[in-house]
């Protein structure tokens, strides 16, 4: 149980699919321009990557080698469908906001990438546990962007519909952060900071 | 060699096959599971204008009536703008809401509007694209749409009139109260003029 604790910990931070492996960049900065955004998508993503890790491990001596792309990508999309049909069953609002991202979740490359790199070739739970480790290391720093995107730039943070803290009149936002230069400014910020971090404490 | 790829190749299918398979069914199942709620969903979309003009109120869609209004109106209720509802409350018509689009300063006013007997007595601006800060009034200042509860088919619904414009923003304070006007004339065409 140990190991499977290691592999979930290291999604978060040592080997974070967005600061430090550089995948799946796109939709998590188009994306981080609020909060709930972040939230949503990050939760959708996670949910995706847990299940496609899950049935790939599980299916993997089943699986012919020279076909398990089609394979992948026909597990990986069913979710993220399944995904897309329950979000706007019962988040509309969230939905319509997420637009396209949603349905591109399947060519998300963190995802085609764990199951390749990862769930192929390791048992279940430690699937199971890459894949949450992974969604929760999405899903920090997409909400971590959004919150001092959408603070920062539009002066208030609104969630499920309320104003949850509200910088006031006075404050100018400065409207770039939730354009596309704030969304690099605030990647690269991250991606310092992590490594300021972690390199105190590792190597 | 080929007898061994030839082997491989229906591995191969028989392998998708089956996993397609399951992925539809799991899709089937799916769809059938969210597709109530995902109607309720559009339909809620779909009247919240309605609600806003006319709250507390049942809605029923007349595609039947819009398409004789898209062909007497077709610069309001053409390409899909316009929609007729019947409200009901207990049971009963009690009026109608109609949405329509006229010309803006900037582009297309979309506007709800809700007549009982012949009387406005809702209008809610469902989009625009006008200046902000100048057109973009029509929306922002509540007062504005207002001023047009019990209009009736009779008023000239003109600026300068009957009608208080916005400074600065004739053609938009234009594109509200024409389209307040034409859904009058909507309703007295549809709805013959009955009372309801």
């Amino acid at each position: 149980m140990n190991g499977s604790l290691s592999v979930l910990k290291n999604g978060i931070a040592r080997e974070n699919a967005l600061l430090r492996l550089m995948i799946g960049l796109c939709s998590a900065l188009a994306v981080s321009v609020r909060v709930e955004n972040g939230l949503f998508m990050g939760v959708a993503a996670t949910f995706v990557l847990v299940m496609s890790n899950i049935i790939i491990s599980a299916i993997r001596r089943v699986t012919p080698d020279n076909i398990r792309i089609p394979i992948f990508l026909v597990v990986i999309s069913s979710f993220v469908t399944i995904v897309d049909l329950v979000l706007k069953a019962n988040f509309p609002a969230v939905y319509e906001r997420l637009g396209v991202w949603i349905p591109l979740i399947v060519v998300n490359c963190i995802i085609l990438g764990r199951a390749e790199a990862f769930a192929y070739k390791r048992g279940i739970v430690a699937s199971a546990m890459d894949g949450i480790g992974m969604g929760i290391g999405y899903t920090w720093v997409l909400m971590v962007m959004g919150l001092v995107r959408e603070l920062l730039g539009t002066g208030k943070i609104v969630l499920f519909d309320q104003v949850v803290i509200n910088l006031g009149p006075r404050f100018l936002p400065p409207v770039f952060l939730v354009t596309f230069p704030g969304a690099f400014l605030m990647f690269g910020l991250l991606i310092m900071v992590l490594n300021m971090f972690t390199n105190k404490v590792g190597s | 060699m080929s007898g061994g790829m030839q082997k491989d190749m229906v591995r191969f299918g028989i392998a998708l096959t089956v996993f397609c398979a399951i992925a539809a069914g799991a899709l089937a199942f799916t769809y059938q599971a969210t597709l109530p709620q995902i109607l309720a969903q559009a339909k809620v979309e779909e009247e919240k204008a309605s609600r806003i003009v006319m709250p507390g109120a049942e809605f029923v869609r007349r595609d039947d009536l819009i398409e004789k209004a898209a062909a007497q109106f077709p610069e309001f209720m053409g390409q899909g703008a316009g929609k007729i509802f019947e409200g009901k409350k207990d049971g009963k018509v009690v009026g109608a809401v109609i949405q329509l689009a006229n010309r803006g300063y900037g582009g297309p006013i979309r506007v709800a509007v809700a007549i009982q007997d012949g009387k406005v007595t809702g209008v809610t601006i469902i989009d625009h694209k006008e200046t902000p800060g100048l057109g973009s009034k029509v929306k922002d200042e509540p007062t504005f749409v207002k001023q047009f509860i019990g209009k009736t088919a009779s008023d000239p619904l003109e600026p300068k009139k009957d009608v208080e414009a916005i400074t600065g923003a004739t053609k938009s304070t234009r594109g509200v109260s024409g389209a307040v006007k034409a859904a009058l004339a909507i309703y007295t065409s549809v709805f013959g003029g009955a009372t309801r």
